[in-house]
């Protein structure tokens, strides 16, 4: 052990470059991993947390297939046996002005329910929570972030109304579910029907079971006594609910920090290719001195060990600081994109943390494992008189290429075959894709290079040597090629979403002012516009027409997604479905005149809906089912979307307020000024005025903020390809050193070897970056037309952002060449007297 | 040799047994004045490699280097080729003191006049005969015909003639060491460095070798230093030195 030991640390202090690299490598990997699974972890903690909060420990939860559940269901749930206590509950999301809009959840609950609330600061009278109007209990953090105690006013909005409501105690959710929101703030159900307009309708019913009764049995009784109209399911159903809704997100996300992992195990295998080599005399004397293979190899994994164990330990910091920076952008997409709740604290358990640490040294053990049993392999003449990195790659590099060709062709032959209709086959063909680069990389670059035509001791000389260690000097330009097809590959995707949304929003976002509230983004169907708002709005001069919609949220085909209805009848109307399926005109005449829809492209795909179909839509009151007259581009959510005419929309769902309008405006008239002139005219109503330019842009940086994360983990493993670069030409410096100093005994000038390296980092990064574009456009391509459709539902129309792409290509080759400045300096410097003293 | 009218070398300020010749004419190939080399081992504990070596090789002269193990012969030799650096004193290499030049001059220098040959060869394993004989061509950007005809020249005076293009590894030890020679020799240098260019070679190799080198320097009129432990090939130079732990004294007299 301490010879162990000794060795290493000696080990490490002679290369303390490489050492300081590979560690780089590891712990970025394993940074990316864990800052996605804690992430991932925390967005589904963040939802649980609020289940836990709001059901207390309920056993069951009834929820509604329609919008919402009538009260008269509560009596029929209470009195089935099994049942021990059950209380209804009722939500909604209202807006804390501010400048940032604070959204609170209010939580109308039966306060006497035999549930447990934590109480911080219990009411002394429970009757005040009935009897004071707007009486709420807030949870300790939001009372100290807006300063407030107990007996102080505020007011909230609900689409244009303003509810005065008072702090009249402090409940802890925290205690019950530490991720829970706080944000979450509980009122008298009683009270809150009345606050939110909303008399006789119920969100939930949470149900406590009689110890010993069945749940299975017991919910079967309560989907008979309420039919149709409601489903009931267990905490750990609705979990998995939104982990399934999610799902695609969040596989998107490790998928791409998995290959942040992969990059780095190459920066491993490099490291330890490198070390074993240089040691193999080591290991030599070591075998000839009687040790076993065995043990030559325990030392090599023991190390390896070691190297991953620290990787994960500065890992593990290094993914806090990244999740907790991007904490706010996921939470945004979660709450815009999902409709989930927002994450508002990190959830890092003990089973993630050991998940990133077997990943950090498994990636670690993975990468070193080649080089490892390789070197052990090795009989002991071999090692003493063994020669350079050559012999690991040049006998290998043709059938690794073979195998690399027959696994794209294959799998690509699959996919076009049944593969592409199983849905992960994207992912597959995409991985399949990502595995290949590396494996055709030494044929690539050793005949790349191998016949360029050098002139001069210079670049070129650098460059083409480069073939004669391909066995180190390819997996630089595999990790590099990897990290670039995954960049390309995802730029052209974005680019190619952010051109369909462009257009997308370019002809249905027409009108000149939209208006909404600053509710409508979270309680949606339930933030109306009062009709003095209305009046107001639709009486200006400078309008021309008002486009009026509502919206709810119910259940199509047995998928709860958004419903809205709009005038189908308005003149210019049109323009606002672009039709993937169905004739415009036609589709929204059927649609006024006979009560059909038009449905979202990822509701479409996702049930296999056709026009001519009829899509059955449950309504407060039973289901009916309507003929789809045409399929529209939909990117607005992930869920899928129904359109209907607004008055089919009343006739099924009822009377209701106006939900957000557009404005139409007469030619000449200035729609900033309008909007500016209604803010003003329509003050303190939490109203959303916003003209078509500002609601484009707010649309896109939505859609940008939907990327953030997927940026930071492009850089991560763009860093560690670039660290890949430096990592091998710092080999190829010290494990050519005497070569390096004949050409210097022999005259060749610090300034030639420097070029000469950059020579060999430039070639590097030309066939990275190569290599990686011509894969990154085929990943792009199973992307766009694959992934994408297979998990989100979305059509997009290719598109290369070719600026972006040129700039990304400048960034990557100057962040190479930045990579080989330090190696080629190092390089330079060699001393002419450090000839070999052995064979070169 | 001094019949030939060759300045007679000086070693340690005495000059050589050789009164009344004519005095410089042209620089010397090499110059030690006073050099002194100590390097500082395990951290600081300083080591006299050279001390005080003083000596002047007129151009053309055969100089033959001797000694044990350790006692300078290759330092001697790193800091005449300017590949290393002097503690104290001044090294003149064709005239010019290698102290007052940067190290792109001395390079240069190097490049131009200086031609090195190793124990262990230092040939490149990828590249076939040819290509390492032309390699200081190539470092020099001056790889012409006239520098492919001059190794081919060279190469076919050592009796490699049909060997062009055979990869080195398929060469004996003491073919290796003939291609090595020819590279030192391509650029016509005027002062060749051999350290122990038969170490590697048995004694019957070795021998042939050091013949062809001599005769090859002589007919380039290279001024050749070359270090080795055979008392029998020191005495093919023209005068043979011996260094005792660092200080130097003639030895061998002039044959
Ligand atoms: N770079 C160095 N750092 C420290 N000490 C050195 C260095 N180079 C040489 N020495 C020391 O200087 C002394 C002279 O070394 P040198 O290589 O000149 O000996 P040598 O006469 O060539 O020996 P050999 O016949 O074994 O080749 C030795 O003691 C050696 O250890
Ligand atoms: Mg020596």
């Amino acid at each position: 052990m301490q010879f162990f030991l000794g060795g290493l640390i000696a080990r490490i202090r002679s290369s303390r470059a490489l050492f300081v690299l590979t560690l780089l490598g590891v712990a970025l990997g394993v940074a990316s991993v864990l800052s996605i699974q804690i992430l991932n972890r925390s967005a589904l903690g963040a939802f649980q947390g609020s289940v836990r909060a709001v059901g207390g420990e309920a056993d069951l939860t009834v929820s509604p297939r329609g919008p919402f559940l009538p009260e008269e269901c509560f009596p029929r749930i209470l009195g089935q046996s099994g049942v021990a206590s059950a209380w209804p509950v009722i939500r909604s999301q209202v807006a804390l002005q501010g400048k940032e809009p604070i959204f609170l959840e209010l939580v109308g609950l039966d306060l006497f329910a035999p549930r447990r609330i934590p109480w911080k600061s219990p009411p002394r009278e429970f009757s005040q929570a009935l009897s004071v109007p707007g009486w709420v209990a807030v949870t300790p953090t939001l009372a100290e972030r807006m300063g407030w105690t107990v007996g102080q006013g505020f007011a909230v909005t609900l689409g244009s109304r303003r509810l005065r409501l008072q702090v009249g105690a402090l409940v802890d959710f925290q205690k019950l579910a530490p991720l829970a929101s706080s944000r979450l703030v509980v009122l008298d159900i009683a009270q809150a029907q009345t606050l939110l307009a909303r008399p006789g309708e119920i969100d939930q019913v949470e149900i406590r079971l009689k110890p010993g009764a069945n749940a299975a049995k017991t919910a079967d009784r309560i989907r008979a006594a309420v039919g149709e109209l409601a489903k009931v399911e267990t905490p750990e159903e609705r979990r998995d609910q939104a982990q399934e809704l999610l799902g695609a997100f969040r596989l998107n996300l490790t998928a791409l920090s998995l290959i942040s992992l992969f990059v780095g195990a190459f920066l491993v295998y490099s490291s330890t290719l490198a070390s074993l080599v240089r040691r193999r005399a080591e290991f030599g004397l070591m075998r000839s001195l009687g040790a076993m293979r065995g043990q030559v190899f325990r030392i090599i994994v023991g190390e390896v060990l070691l190297l991953g164990g620290l990787g994960v330990a500065l890992g593990i910091p290094l993914g806090y600081a990244a999740a907790r920076a991007n904490m706010g952008s996921v939470s945004a997409t979660l709450s815009n994109l999902y409709l989930l709740e927002e994450v508002e604290s990190l959830k890092v358990s003990p089973a993630t943390l050991a998940l990133a640490a077997l990943l950090g040294i498994g990636g670690a053990l993975l990468g070193a494992l080649a080089p490892a049993i390789e070197m052990s392999r090795k009989d002991h003449r071999t090692l003493l008189t063994g020669s350079t990195l050559r012999p690991v790659a040049g006998t290998t590099a043709r059938p690794i290429f073979l195998a690399g060709v027959l696994l794209l062709g294959g799998v690509a032959l699959w996919y076009a075959g049944p593969g592409h209709r199983w849905k992960p086959g994207g992912f597959i063909l995409g991985i399949a894709v990502l595995l290949a680069l590396p494996l055709i990389a030494p044929v690539v670059l050793g005949s790349g290079t191998g016949r360029l035509r050098v002139q001069s001791f210079s670049f070129a000389y650098g460059a083409r040597s480069l073939s004669r260690s391909l066995g180190i000097t390819s997996v630089a330009v595999a990790a590099l090629a990897v990290a670039v097809c995954m960049l390309v590959g995802i730029t052209v995707m974005i680019g190619s979403f952010r051109r369909t949304l462009e257009l997308w929003i370019g002809s249905t976002i027409r009108a000149d002012v939209y208006v909404s509230s600053e509710s409508w983004s979270r309680s949606r169907g339930q933030a109306g516009l009062d009709p003095q708002t209305l009046e107001t709005l639709a009486t200006r001069d400078e309008v021309r027409s008002m486009d009026r919609l509502r919206q709810t949220f119910t259940e199509c085909g047995g998928r709860r997604v958004s419903v809205i209805g709009v005038d189908m009848g308005l003149s210019g109307g049109e323009s606002r479905f672009v039709l993937m399926e169905g004739r415009p005109r036609e589709a929204l005449r059927r649609a006024r005149e006979s009560g059909a829809i038009l449905v979202g492209e990822p509701l479409a795909r996702k049930g296999g809906w056709k026009v001519g179909d009829r899509l059955p839509i449950r309504t407060p009151f039973g289901e009916e089912s309507l003929t789809i007259s045409g399929i529209y581009f939909d990117y607005g959510s992930v869920q899928g979307s129904v359109a209907m005419d607004l008055a089919k929309f009343e006739k099924m769902f009822g009377q209701g307020p106006i939900n957000t309008v557009a404005l139409y405006m007469k030619p000449g008239a200035d729609s900033e000024r309008l909007v500016d002139q209604l803010l003003t005219a329509l003050p303190d109503r939490g109203l959303q005025i916003r003209s078509n330019r500002a609601l484009r842009d707010r649309i896109l940086s939505i859609f940008e903020e939907t990327f953030a994360v997927t940026r930071l983990l492009q850089a991560m493993s763009l860093i560690i390809a670039a660290c890949g670069i430096t990592l091998t030409l710092l080999v190829l410096a010290q494990e050519r050193i005497s070569e390096l100093a004949l050409y210097r005994a022999l005259g060749a000038s610090r300034p030639q070897i420097f070029r000469v390296f950059l020579g060999k980092g430039m070639a590097l990064a030309v066939f990275g970056i190569g290599m990686g574009s011509a894969g990154g456009l085929v990943l792009a391509l199973i992307l766009v037309y694959g992934i994408n459709r297979a998990y989100f539902g979305w059509t997009l129309a290719l598109h290369f952002p070719t600026l972006a792409l040129a700039g990304e290509a400048l960034l990557l080759f100057s962040a190479a060449m930045l990579a080989s400045l330090y190696p080629a300096v190092r390089a330079s410097r060699t001393p002419a007297t450090e000839l070999s003293r052995d064979d070169l | 040799m001094a019949r030939d009218g060759i300045v007679p070398s000086t070693l340690n300020g005495v000059k050589a047994a050789d009164p009344g010749m004519p005095t410089i004419e042209s620089p010397p190939a090499l110059s030690f004045e006073n050099v002194s080399k100590t390097f500082l081992v395990s951290g600081d504990i300083p080591l006299a490699a050279l001390r005080h070596v003083s000596f002047r090789i007129p151009q053309g002269r055969k100089v033959a280097i001797i000694g044990r193990s350790g006692s300078g012969k290759s330092t001697l030799l790193h800091l005449s080729a300017g590949i290393e650096w002097p503690t104290e004193g001044a090294i003149r290499l064709m005239g010019r003191d290698l102290a007052g030049l940067g190290d792109r001059e001395r390079t240069l220098l190097r490049r131009e006049t200086v031609g090195l040959v190793f124990q262990f060869f230092n040939l490149l394993s990828h590249l076939s005969v040819r290509d390492n004989v032309l390699l200081p061509a190539w470092i020099a950007s001056d790889l012409g015909p006239a520098a492919a005809s001059r190794a081919e020249e060279l190469l076919a005076r050592v009796g490699l003639a049909g060997r062009l293009d055979d990869p080195i590894r398929k060469l004996s030890g003491g073919e290796m060491q003939r291609v090595a020679i020819c590279r030192a020799l391509l650029r016509r240098p005027k002062l060749l460095l051999a350290d122990e260019p038969t170490g590697s070679l048995d004694d019957e190799n070795g021998r042939v070798v050091m013949e062809q080198l001599l005769s090859l320097s002589s007919q380039e009129k290279t001024t050749l230093v070359y270090v080795t432990h055979s008392p029998e090939l020191a005495a093919l130079a023209d005068e043979t030195w011996t260094l005792h732990s660092g200080l130097l004294e003639l030895t061998g007299g002039r044959h």
